[in-house]
């Protein structure tokens, strides 16, 4: 079932970066697309050891957010002999989060989200164009119906992770 | 003569091994080794040169080719084919990449360099187990591009092999070039050494073969020759004459002037024996004063025989030597091929067996081989053997002849005469015996046990005298070349406790004249010390009138050849009476030998002889008639 998915979702985006943009945002669900980046980010994406105590790696998003259904096919993926782990992302911002995707639905959270970003070693991803702005570490655009994203590896850095070179080259903006 | 000419004919021959065109022939064949050792190695280095380049590119590659595949892993994750064409395109900043591709594991061309390279991908198996091919001058580089530790694409690099094959052909242009100048360099070396050697060699031959005191040939290159000529005279059917010289009297120039004067001498004999002789004729120096010459082409024996005249002439004339004349006199013997050897042991031991019998007729003439000739050589060793140990074997006595005052009829002295009686020989002639004396050297110790026992004699016959006789022995040319010969004889007279005007000494004209200079001092000491000299044979030799008037001599000795036809025969008279006359007005005491009748002994002593010796007197006796002899003619 795993390989079945992540079959689909390659091919997706595969579709959708060789074809124009509107074939593409017929063709896959953006929510789709926007998890299987969410998944490369945390590849190309080092995380402080003391900070991965756990077995798993766990990705916090709200539960109302359209992208909580997408992330659920990423859930149970290996990265780095970890598996990924779902988490609803609470009103108290949990600090067992590696990873939180914050969207639209997230925007009262936001100094939660911050304070737990910036307490701990935990990457902020989001494809709120108003939330990018607040000091998430990256952010998701679609653009001409191409999706593309842009990175803020300062405050990464701060937050003690290491975004591969190599990911910072596919990225759009680097602040 | 020149130098060429002493080497033997071999040396000259075209399959010589010492010819320039085989020297040429082995310094080409070392250059040809040489330059095949260097072209393989030339050609290994070039091999290995290519695979480390080559293995040198392919490490590179890969090292582009990890760090492509590298980069391009999260191009390849997020699907971004135009990043992941700008980080192929990197690669061309590289001019060996021809063009790189990247797919997905899928096999789907998501990047290319340049973009419009369209080249089919070689599929999975093509590369076999390896990473890479080498194929048309290019290197074709599969990398694979990892992402958590699983390949999710290929990084396909075509690499242009252009600079290696550059890089190769410098390379084996300097080598090639490095080579060639090392080759040059080893064959110019190889050529001086092989010049030097070449040089060494010719030196080394010609130290063999040529005669450093006179610059001709060698017994060595003699032989050779010698070889060479019987082959060619057998295959023409022509005859070979071969002469061997001796000098008769060398030893005494060598032992009164030394070696310097010795070995000039021997230049100048060789230079005659040269002027004597046809171009192509081979002279060589066999060693001491013995010379060998080939006569080729020889149509009649008379045609050796006159070169033997020619020599002995030449030889005879006198040589100067450290402003003083010396003479010289040659003893040659002749053997002939095919009539005498038939091959060249035998006829140099023919010719030497001639030559012995030269100097057995008396030196200064020259004999050809006869068969008979090895008899009486035969005989002569013999004797020779016997004659060795005839002194310790108390074979050897003396005889006296008494010498007569012609006036007064009174016993003066005796002459010593050597006797051998052998008991395997008989009684040997003194003619027989004594030139083997000389030859072999025995005459020093038979010398010296003659005057021993000839003094011992007269003392037991003079004891009872009133006037004291004195005995005549006579002295051998060998003799008188022993060291110190005065000391010896000073010796042998204080031995036998006698006055030295006892003794009387008598050496033939010939050889006091032969190189009186040499001899003149002997003859002063042995005078001073007392002793008596007397000239044997006067009349015989040639005499130098003012040598006689300076040697210490008491007196001559008329040889019998003039007293066997007194009265009669007026040339003898003629030159008796001038000796006689010669002999007086110099102070001299003569004496005639020989003397047979009363009319020679009247005929005499109407000359004014003063001593005669002979038949007429008495014949020579043993010591054990003497004393009764002698009271006989009290």
């Amino acid at each position: 079932m795993r390989l079945r998915l992540r079959f689909r979702v390659l091919a997706a985006i595969a579709t959708c970066l060789v074809a124009s943009a509107g074939v593409c945002a017929q063709q896959v669900p953006e929510e789709d697309l926007k998890a299987a980046f969410i998944y490369n980010f945390v590849q190309f994406t080092q995380w402080p050891k003391e900070a991965l105590k756990g077995a798993s790696l766990t990705i916090c998003a709200s539960q109302g957010s359209a992208l909580y259904g997408a992330l659920q096919g990423v859930a149970g993926k290996a990265v780095n002999e970890r598996r990924i782990a779902l988490h609803p992302l609470a009103d108290a911002v949990s600090g067992d989060c590696q990873v939180i995707v914050a969207t639209e639905v997230d925007r009262p959270r936001l100094p939660a989200i911050r304070r737990a970003s910036e307490g701990g070693a935990v990457l902020t991803v989001t494809d709120d164009s108003e939330l990018i702005r607040e000091g998430m570490m990256i952010g998701m655009v679609v653009e001409a119906g191409r999706m593309s994203f842009i990175v803020d590896n300062t405050r990464a850095g701060k937050a003690g992770l290491v975004i591969s070179s190599r990911l910072l080259r596919l990225a759009k903006i680097v602040q | 003569m020149k130098r060429e000419d002493l080497l033997p004919h071999t040396l000259h021959a075209p399959h010589s091994p010492h010819s320039p065109r085989i020297s040429y022939r082995l310094l080409f064949a070392s250059a040809m080794a040489a330059g095949a050792a260097l072209l393989l190695a030339v050609v290994l280095l070039i091999i290995v040169e290519f695979f480390s380049l080559r293995s040198a590119l392919l490490e590179d590659s890969r090292v582009k080719a990890a760090v492509v595949a590298d980069n391009l892993s999260a191009a390849l994750v997020f699907r971004d084919s135009q990043t992941a064409a700008e980080i192929v395109g990197s690669l061309r900043a590289s001019p060996i990449v021809i063009g790189a591709v990247l797919i997905d594991q899928d096999g789907a061309r998501l990047a290319s360099y340049p973009e419009d390279f369209a080249e089919p991908m070689p599929g999975p198996r093509e590369f076999a187990d390896a990473d890479h091919r080498f194929r048309n001058s290019r290197l074709e580089l599969m990398a694979p591009v990892m992402h958590q530790g699983t390949a999710i694409g290929q990084v396909y690099l075509v690499m242009s092999m252009s600079s290696v094959e550059r890089r190769l052909g410098i390379y084996a242009l300097s080598s090639s070039a490095v080579a060639a100048v090392a080759l040059l360099l080893a064959v110019g070396l190889l050529s001086r050494v092989r010049q030097s050697v070449r040089q060494a060699e010719q030196n080394l031959r010609h130290l063999a073969h040529v005669d450093p005191v006179t610059g001709l040939a060698n017994r060595n290159a003699f032989n050779e020759r010698l070889e060479f000529a019987i082959d060619e005279a057998a295959s023409f059917d022509e005859n070979v004459a071969m002469l061997l010289l001796d000098l008769d009297n060398f030893k005494q120039v060598n032992d009164t002037l030394g070696h310097q004067a010795g070995d000039e001498l021997l230049r100048m004999v060789a230079q005659r024996i040269q002027r004597s002789l046809r171009r192509d004729d081979v002279v060589a120096r066999l060693g001491g004063d013995e010379f060998a010459v080939i006569l080729r082409s020889i149509a009649e024996r008379s045609e050796a025989t006159q070169v033997c005249a020619k020599l002995i002439e030449s030889i005879g004339q006198p040589f100067p030597i450290e402003g003083q004349d010396f003479f010289v006199t040659a003893s040659i013997g002749v053997a002939f091929f095919p009539e005498d050897a038939d091959d060249s042991r035998t006829l140099i031991r023919n010719a030497d067996t001639a030559m012995y019998q030269a100097k057995l007729a008396g030196k200064n003439v020259f004999e050809l081989f006869m068969p008979a000739m090895n008899v009486n050589v035969k005989k002569r060793v013999s004797l020779e053997s016997s004659l060795r140990n005839a002194l310790q074997n108390d074979e050897l006595s003396l005889h006296y002849q008494p010498k007569i005052d012609l006036m007064s009829r009174q016993v003066l002295g005796f002459e010593a005469l050597l006797r051998w009686h052998s008991p395997e020989h008989g009684n040997v002639s003194p003619a027989d015996f004594i030139p083997i004396a000389e030859d072999s050297g025995l005459i020093v110790p038979i010398g010296e046990w003659v005057i021993t026992r000839a003094l011992g004699d007269l003392r037991v016959w003079n004891t009872s005298r009133r006037q004291k006789l004195h005995v005549a022995v006579n002295l051998s040319t060998r003799q008188l070349r022993v060291d110190n010969i005065t000391r010896r004889i000073a010796q042998l007279i204080g031995e036998s406790a006698v006055p030295a005007d006892w003794l009387e000494l008598e050496l033939t004209e010939s050889m006091v004249m032969e190189n009186v200079h040499a001899q003149i001092e002997t003859f002063q000491q042995l005078q001073e010390l007392g002793v008596k000299l007397a000239i044997d044979d006067f009349g015989t030799g040639y005499s130098s009138m003012s040598y006689l008037k300076r040697l210490p001599i008491d007196t001559l000795k008329i040889d019998r050849s003039f007293v066997s036809d007194l009265p009669k025969d007026s040339n003898g008279l003629a030159i008796a009476t001038a000796i006689v006359a010669l002999g007086h007005s110099l102070g001299l005491t003569v004496i005639a030998e020989g003397i047979e009748t009363t009319a020679q002994a009247e005929a005499l002593l109407n000359l004014g002889c003063d001593l005669g010796q002979g038949y007429l007197f008495a014949r020579p006796m043993p010591a054990a008639q003497v004393a009764e002899y002698l009271a006989a003619n009290a």
